[in-house]
Formats: C-alpha cells, structure tokens, sequence
C-alpha cells in the first residue's frame, strides 16, 4: 500500500472562505497568539505566534478571526468529499489532513508525479495549499507531510532511515512528552528509535510510542474510508423575518451558490432541489425545483427559482430558509459535449426542450407539466395514463375496435334518456355507429360492462357514449371526436 | 430597369393582401399542409402559415376542430420537435392521438391553473424554438396577448393553433390565418375563412368528412 497525505497546514485561515484570492487581509488566532493569515496578511508581515494586537498593528482593516475547530472539519469533509475522485480509499486525519490510499490509482494517473500533480492543480483551484508526502503507512506520510518533506517513500526499507533524520517536534506530542524529550537530549526520530520501547512508553506515553510503530509498519494502522454523506442541506436563519418575496430572492440565489459549489467538489450533479421556508408558529413552506438532467450550472438553477418565486405570494414571514437536496447524479457532460459538436438541430432542441420542461415545472408544478401515454387495456378510461415528460411513449399495438375520440372525459358524464333515447342538451342524438360492446374487468372488481356508440348532436358535435348494460341502463357520455 | 416600388414590394417582409404568395419570400417549408387537398388549395402556400397563429374558431367541441388538424400535427410530430397542448379541455386521449399517427413521446401536455398562466405557458412554448405546432385552448385571449402570441410564434419558428370559442370572429386579431368552423353534416365540414395573409377570404367544404368506417346516415335502431 501506499498513502499519499495532504496536510493543509493553513486550514485554519482557509476555512474562512476562499481567502487567498481575496484583496483583505485576514489572520486567525488562538489562545493569544495568531496561527495563520492569508496572502495579503502575509505580505504585511503578519506571522504566527504574533500577538493579535502585534497583528493589528499591521493592517488597520484587516479581519482577525478566532480559530474554528467546526469550520475546520466542514471544510476537512468538504475536501474528503472532494478527494474521493483519486481514489475510494480516503480518510480523514484531523484537525489538518486527508489520507489518500494510492496505490491502486497509479496506474489510472499514470504515475505518482502525474497524479500529484493534478491534485495540487485541482487544490490551487480551490485556493488550499497542502504539503503532500508519499509513504508505504499512513502515520509516515502524515509525519513526512507535516516535516514538509514531500520525497515520495515507495519501498518500506527506505522508510526507517527517512525517518530517522526528522525532528521529533513533528511528532504529536504533549507538553510532558515534550519536557521528557528535552530532558533525554533526543531531538530527532532516529535518537528516539533508539531509545528501547518499554522506556519511551513509560517515559512519553504509550500513545507516542504506539504512533512510531505505526509509522515505521511495526503495528497495524487501519483506517475508515471517508463516505461523502449522500444529501446536501444549508440553512440560514434570520432575527428579522422575511416579508417579501424579494427579501427572500438573494437568500435562495446564496444557497443555490453554496450548493453549486458543493457539486463541484463532489463532481457530481443534481436532479431535484428543495427550498424549505421556515415560518413562526405556522408549518414550512416547501419550494420543490427540478431539472430533466443533472446539472450544477449555477446560473440555470437560480433562472428556475426566479420562476417560482415570480408566481408565488408570501403567505407568512419567513424566519428561516433551508435548501435540502438529496440523490446526486454523475454529470453526462451533455451540455458541454453538444457545444463541442456541430450544433445539430436535433440536439440543440432536446437541450432546449429541457429548458422548457424546467420552466414549466418550476412555475406550474409538476404535476401539470406531462405526457400521454397508452396502455394496453381494454377498459376505455384505464387506457391511457399521464407520465413525466422525459422519456419515450412506446407505442402500442393498435387494438381492434371502432375509432376512439381523441378526448376523453375524466368521468362519464350520465344522459338524459326519456323513453330509452338518449339526449344531449335537451336533444336527440343520432347514433352513427355502434354499438361496441365492452365487458371486461371482472378479476379487480372494477368490472364494466358497457355499449359504445358514436353518436351526432344536434349541432353536429360527434361525440361517444355508451350504454351500461348494468342496473338502470343509464347513458352516458364518455368522449367528444373532436 | 426595376422602379423603386418594385425593389420595395420584392422585400422578403412585405406582403400584399389579395396577391396569392408563392414565390422564394414564401417557400413551401414555411407552410405545413393540412393533409386536407381542398383547404391546402385555398391556403396560399399550400397549408397551415408557419411562424405563426391560426386561429380555429367553434361553436362546441366535436365538430370537427381536432380532425382538421390533425394530419398536420401527425406530421410535425415526427420533424425531430415537439408538439405542446396547453390546457386542453378533456383529457387528450392516449390510443387516439396514437391512431391517428401523432408520436406521443413527441407531445406535451400543459394543465396551466388559470388564465393568465395559460398564455403565459403558450409564449413560452411558442418562443422556446422547441415546438414545432402549439395548440392551446384559452379561456380568455384579447388582442394584445394574441398580437405578443404572434410573435412569440414567429421568433420560435412555431405553428401556434388557437382554439377559440366562435364568437371571437367579430374580434379584432393578429393571426395570419383565422378559420370558423360551420356545421359538418355527414360527410362534409364547412370552413369560413375568416382571415388569411395573401388571400381573401372565402369558405372551403371538405368532404369524406366522418369518423371512420364510414356509416350508415340513417339512425340505428337500438337493441332492446
């Protein structure tokens, strides 16, 4: 095996958002001393172990932050999550570092430089800085990354004698464990090793001791695959209420963004969305969004919500806005794909289509926006059914039979039929064809038995009714040809 | 030498009413034939007019208003775009639709909650490029949203059909093409043509007109 470590030794200040681009300086501090600052904070001077006052001195407008053991570990997870992509086996190392297992990618990247060389591409993207080291344990290459050492190690003999020259302060290590090591003048890994196991585990504690063999493959050193948790969900909560629809339009577009930006980390895409409206004393409003194909395209999600929100009023303020989104999707490159391709009409239609099915879900609702679809049945009015938009109608075989009229009411409409003779507004009707007996459904219990016949009214409607053959021999009208 | 007022009246975006146009400004791509010989001859350009509205204008559902086109709904249902119904007053029957050679994984079908709504989700439909053909029945249409109508149709290169209640024939209208359906009776559908680009109106009768097979005119006794 082979594990690669990411130590992200600025974690601390990078947590705070994408700060190395940013134009502000900002500096982190904890207990008293500043533990990290970003680029522009950097070029003022400002280093760790400076009070925060000292730092203040610096830069008037700077923004000092206390350092976030929470915001941390999000962003640990968030850059797991987004490690998953070199390879399955990824593990977290807290508070600063991932453990990547890479042994089995090498050959898909073609190599350790190669591969290494597209996740410090894919984390300068991201505005993180890491030392990588490569070892044959995962405690080396934490240890080696965390010396700065970034020599790959790829034969376990080498290991020992890499080690050895490393300074124990990389070692995790108390303030007694410390004190002890000062005391025994054994400043480097090596020294140490030395040193017989029984003592340095009296002496330093068993932990540390426990951590060198590890290190050095003497123990075992098993380690939980991270498992990118399958949903998303972000919420913000206000003192002041939301009262109106456009007070809550940029908090939605904000979410949309937090999102966007966590399918990239994750490489996926997403199909269905869920704002949650949160209100005092009243049961949330629910906002459901959904495109035909998986999409992280930012722009085209906040399109949709404007839809939604031009169409609904406010029915109560909105103390709260949560934005839910489950099942991930890996993107088909689709879209991107087809703008490569010459812009085929065919295929600029069905993105095109897309879009317009999209619009139409997110101001009407699903549930208006489908498609028609026959069944085979026999039963005229179970004979058809609504389907989502999406996928292909297969057609089915044409049944026997008179001619159906393309509409069909939802519930037979019942005649008047003085002296047996069926009416339609008063009138008589004629009957042009018929009858067609269907008798059918006896094995569920919604059994018909009815004559159809194509009939005229007065005012040359053509229409189609049939007789129950059933009880009182009632007429009703089922369908209008059109 | 051409005179000015010939130069002029060759633009592509000029049309003379009472001039049957054929000519290269309107190809026969820009029509879709009706299916039916006799209306296509009285159509100039043989057919329903391309980017644009027709209205279909009717006493009561079942006269004949879906038979007329639906020849050239089939048709455009297997051009590679779609065909969308937006708010159709019953449910559009599946086995019949398929019948009549419609492709129904090329059609959609839009329930908009209102008025407003539905021509809003006609323009979108119309203007998106995506359909080939909208039909749509709304409730209410004045002359301002038939005139944004039209030009959602001609932007999306898209045959829009209104199916509108007959009393809109006194109303003013923008559509290219504005048809009254008269009362069929056995085997023939009466067709005023209320308005038409390039063409004055007139009135059409189209025969065979019935519900296959074909029956018999006298009324059937019932079975008792």
């Amino acid at each position: 095996m082979l594990w690669l470590c990411l130590h992200f030794f600025n974690l601390p200040v990078e947590c705070f958002g994408d700060t190395e681009g940013e134009t502000f300086p900002l500096f982190v501090s904890q207990a008293g001393r500043v533990i990290g600052g970003n680029r522009p904070a950097r070029h003022l001077g400002i280093r760790s172990g400076m009070t925060p006052t000292a730092a203040r001195a610096l830069t008037e407008d700077g923004r000092h932050r206390l350092r976030d053991p929470d915001r941390e570990q999000r962003m640990l997870e968030r850059l797991a999550t987004w490690a998953v992509q070199f390879t399955p086996r990824v593990s977290i190392e807290p508070p600063m570092a991932l453990l990547l297992e890479i042994e089995g990618s090498l050959r898909y990247f073609h190599g350790i430089e190669p591969l290494r060389r597209q996740i410090s591409e894919g984390l300068e993207q991201w505005g993180h800085r890491a030392n990588t080291a490569i070892a044959p344990t995962p405690t080396a290459a934490w240890i080696l990354a965390r010396a700065g050492d970034g020599t790959p190690v790829t034969a376990r003999p080498a290991l020992a004698e890499r080690l050895a020259s490393l300074s124990v302060n990389v070692l995790p290590l108390g303030q007694r464990a410390t004190d002890a090591l000062q005391g025994l003048g054994c400043e480097t890994i090596g020294a140490l090793r030395a040193l017989p196991d029984d003592g340095v585990a009296r002496r330093l504690g068993r932990a540390l001791l426990e951590t060198l063999q590890r290190a050095h493959g003497e123990r075992p050193d098993p380690r939980r695959n991270w498992q990118p948790p399958n949903r998303f969900e972000r919420r913000i909560d206000y003192l002041e209420a939301i009262t109106t629809v456009d007070g809550l339009r940029p908090i939605l577009r904000q979410l949309i963004d937090s999102l966007c930006t966590d399918l990239r980390y994750r490489d996926t895409g997403i199909m269905r969305l869920r704002f949650v409206l949160r209100h005092r004393e009243r049961p949330p409003t629910r906002l459901p969004l959904g495109v035909l194909s998986p999409t992280r395209d930012a722009g085209h999600l906040k399109w949709l919500v404007d839809q939604q929100l031009d169409n609904i009023a406010l029915t109560a303020d909105v103390t709260a806005v949560s934005l839910q989104a489950g099942r991930f999707h890996a993107l088909h490159g689709t879209s991107e794909a087809l703008d490569l391709l010459d812009r085929d009409d065919r295929h600029t239609t069905d993105a095109d289509w897309r879009t317009l099915i999209e619009t139409f879900d997110s101001r009407l609702g699903e549930e208006r926006v489908c498609m028609v679809k026959p069944l085979a049945e026999h039963r005229p009015e179970r004979a058809w059914c609504y389907q989502r938009p999406g996928r292909t109608v297969e057609p089915l075989a044409q049944p026997s039979g008179t001619a159906r009229p393309a509409w069909l009411l939802e519930q037979p409409l019942p005649l008047r039929s003085p002296r047996g003779r069926p009416e339609h507004n008063g009138a008589p009707l004629v009957l042009e064809s018929g009858p067609e007996r269907i008798e059918t459904g006896w094995w569920d219990g919604l059994d018909i038995t009815r004559d159809y016949y194509h009939a005229r009214t007065a005012n040359g409607q053509r229409i189609w009714i049939f007789r129950d053959r059933r009880g009182q021999r009632d007429w009703y009208l089922h369908g209008i040809f059109g | 030498m051409k005179e000015a007022i010939h130069e002029l009246l060759d633009q592509p975006g000029i049309w003379r009413a009472n001039t049957p146009h054929r000519g290269p400004s309107s190809p026969a791509r820009d029509h879709v034939p009706s299916g039916f010989a006799a209306l296509d001859r009285a159509l100039p350009g043989g057919g329903f007019p391309g980017s644009a509205l027709t209205e279909i204008l009717y006493e009561a559902h079942g006269v004949g208003e879906l038979r007329l086109v639906m020849p050239a709904l089939a048709r455009l249902s297997r051009s590679g775009r779609w065909i969308a119904m937006i708010a159709p007053p019953f449910v559009p029957y599946a086995p019949a639709l398929a019948a009549q050679g419609i492709d129904l994984s090329r059609l959609l079908v839009i329930h908009p909650n209102d008025g407003p709504q539905a021509l809003w989700s006609v323009e979108q439909a119309l203007r998106s490029g995506t359909c080939a053909a909208v039909m749509a029945w709304p409730s209410h249409c004045d002359d301002r949203s038939l005139r944004r109508l039209q030009l959602a149709a001609e932007s999306g290169d898209s045959v829009g059909m209104l199916f509108r209640d007959s009393t809109a024939a006194t109303e003013r209208s923008p559509a290219a093409l504005r048809l009254a359906l008269g009362e069929s009776s056995g085997q023939q559908l009466n067709i005023r043509v209320l308005k038409c680009r390039g063409t004055p109106p007139g009135a059409v009768a189209l025969d065979s007109w019935s519900t296959a097979p074909v029956r018999p005119q006298h009324p059937l006794p019932l079975e008792e």
